[in-house]
């Protein structure tokens, strides 16, 4: 968000959990466009091999989000 | 053009005046803990109101994670509420622009899973005159006083905060001391300076502390020698889930008179209380799960240099940072109060 | 029609006003990525391996990794001050 305020291109990977405080957060901040790429909870207990594939969906939602015209 | 509302204006609405209906109406906004609260009507607030000379829509704090302006007439609604009678009304003001400051860390304590509360410590000649509870069963229900206080800043922290379970109050089970949290130091039963003045406020003068607290554990010790009590405390701080070890935090212990005499007795001033907790709970790293402890390498080698599982942990980073409170009545019961970790107790005087 | 009273709204709105601040990128060819880690577990190798990807498939030029001191804590104003400046696009962590 700090980095938002600065103009500059930013966004959150924010796991199923945390989605709702990501939004209503980014919401109360003034930024409610904050784009949000979300990933399964819990994240912490995944394997390394689970890791991988997970970043493997989530790089396409990052590509996605951060070239999205508004 | 339309006219925009300042942030800091408080909307009335219309409700059923019926209580029961009001209770429904109340539960269906979200707006209060579950419990009946006193309507918030215009005389009531206004009757609040009269016990602080701010300006009833000037900001008295910002509160995190909603960022809603905390107004003296805001607080006074919540106040109303709560139950809380006009008198309290200075000491609910102060301990909201306490939780507010940076060091307290609102938004990391109000969005957090972990169960942290926000706990209410009263100090002061105010106490007596407010009729607030330090002794029998003061963390425990029945003192209107200290119910309402800790009641009422959990409402602002909600409402104004908007910090509502299941939205951005995160906490996985929270714990009862979010409905309410506050009690008063048995400064009387004390041999030692009191809280207050330990921070440098004067005696005479009122004020509150904050604490982020995440639960409370009770310690029941017949000790009656001050190495023998110190080290079952310390015993009792030492846990590998705790907060306050991975991050280096600020843990609290309640202590009752009876404790602290047996402290005192022995020729312990309060310093020298916390410096011989914090060497003899230093805990061994190893004793973390693994995943905790790369967290608190994270965390901590700024603070202690390289840490591996042999690396013994303080509970905070340094002795000052355990918090002493005296507070009770007769009995070998003393309280370990964990902190949220990335928190520090915040105190200000009550104006 | 049961009787009505008038009572405040204890709640408030945010005080920050909506601001417009998303911003795109055309795309992330000879882009610098940089990537500020919550310290949950397991986010570190996400970050690895988003990183690898955004480098080889997506042909992003250079990353930096900054990792906070703790998740419930804002990332320190110089790591936010040098991503801003070095970086085309930043990613954080919320979660765990």
């Amino acid at each position: 968000m700090q980095i938002a305020k600065r103009r500059k291109a930013s966004l959150t990977i924010c796991s199923t959990a945390f989605e709702t405080l990501g939004r209503t957060q980014a919401k109360a901040l003034g930024h409610p466009e904050l784009p949000l790429a979300i990933i399964a909870h819990p994240f912490g207990i995944r394997t390394r091999n689970e890791v991988r594939a997970m970043a493997e969906r989530c790089v396409e939602d990052i590509v996605r989000l951060a070239t999205k015209k508004t | 053009m339309s006219t925009r509302l300042s942030p800091n204006h408080a909307r009335l609405v219309e409700a059923p005046a019926d209580l029961d209906e009001f209770h429904r109406y109340v539960a269906e906004r979200k707006w209060g803990d579950g419990l009946p609260v006193i309507p918030p009507t215009q005389d009531r607030v206004e009757r609040m109101l009269r016990h602080t000379t701010r300006e009833p829509d000037d900001l008295v704090a910002v509160i995190a994670p909603g960022f809603g302006a905390a107004t003296p007439r805001r607080i006074a609604i919540n106040a109303v509420m709560a139950g809380c009678a006009p008198e309290l009304m200075p000491v609910l003001i102060a301990a909201v622009e306490a939780v507010a400051a940076p060091e307290f860390n609102l938004q990391g304590i109000q969005a957090t899973t972990n169960p942290v509360a926000t706990w209410i410590i009263v100090n002061g000649p105010i106490v007596e005159r407010l009729g607030l509870n330090a002794a029998f069963n003061c963390l425990g229900q029945g003192n209107s006083g200290n119910a309402s206080l800790g009641r009422a800043l959990r409402l602002v922290l909600q409402n104004v905060g908007s910090a509502r379970p299941g939205e951005m109050d995160r906490a996985t089970q929270g714990q009862p001391g979010k409905y309410t949290f506050c009690c008063a130091e048995n400064e009387n039963e004390s041999p030692w300076d009191p809280l207050h003045v330990e921070r440098g406020i004067a005696r005479e003068r009122g004020a509150i502390t904050v604490v982020g607290a995440a639960g409370t554990l009770n310690m029941n010790t017949h000790a009656k020698d001050s190495d023998d009590l110190l080290r079952v405390i310390a015993d009792t701080l030492e846990h590998p889930t705790s907060n306050d070890y991975w991050i280096g935090g600020e843990p609290w212990i309640v202590l009752s008179p009876e404790h602290a005499h047996i402290l005192a007795r022995d020729g312990l001033s309060k310093s020298e209380v916390k410096k011989r907790l914090w060497e003899r709970s230093k805990m061994r790293a190893g004793r973390m799960a693994a995943k905790d402890l790369a967290r608190t390498q994270t965390g901590r080698t700024a603070e202690l240099g390289p840490i591996d599982e042999n690396t013994l942990l303080p509970v905070s980073p340094t002795p000052d940072l355990i918090g002493l409170v005296i507070a009770g009545a007769p009995g070998t019961h003393s309280v370990y109060v964990p902190s949220f970790g990335d928190t520090r107790s915040v105190t200000r005087e009550v104006a | 029609m049961t009787e009505s009273m008038l009572v405040y709204d204890p709640t408030a709105p945010s005080q920050n006003e909506p601001q417009q601040l998303r911003r795109s990128l055309e795309g992330l060819r000879g882009a610098v990525v940089g990537f500020i880690d919550n310290a949950k577990p397991n986010f570190q190798y996400l970050v690895d391996d988003v990183a690898e990807l955004l480098t080889q498939k997506y042909g992003v030029t250079s990353i930096i990794k900054r990792r906070k001191r703790g998740a419930a804590m804002p990332a320190a104003e110089d790591v936010i001050d040098e991503l801003s400046r070095e970086c085309d696009l930043v990613i954080t962590g919320s979660g765990d």
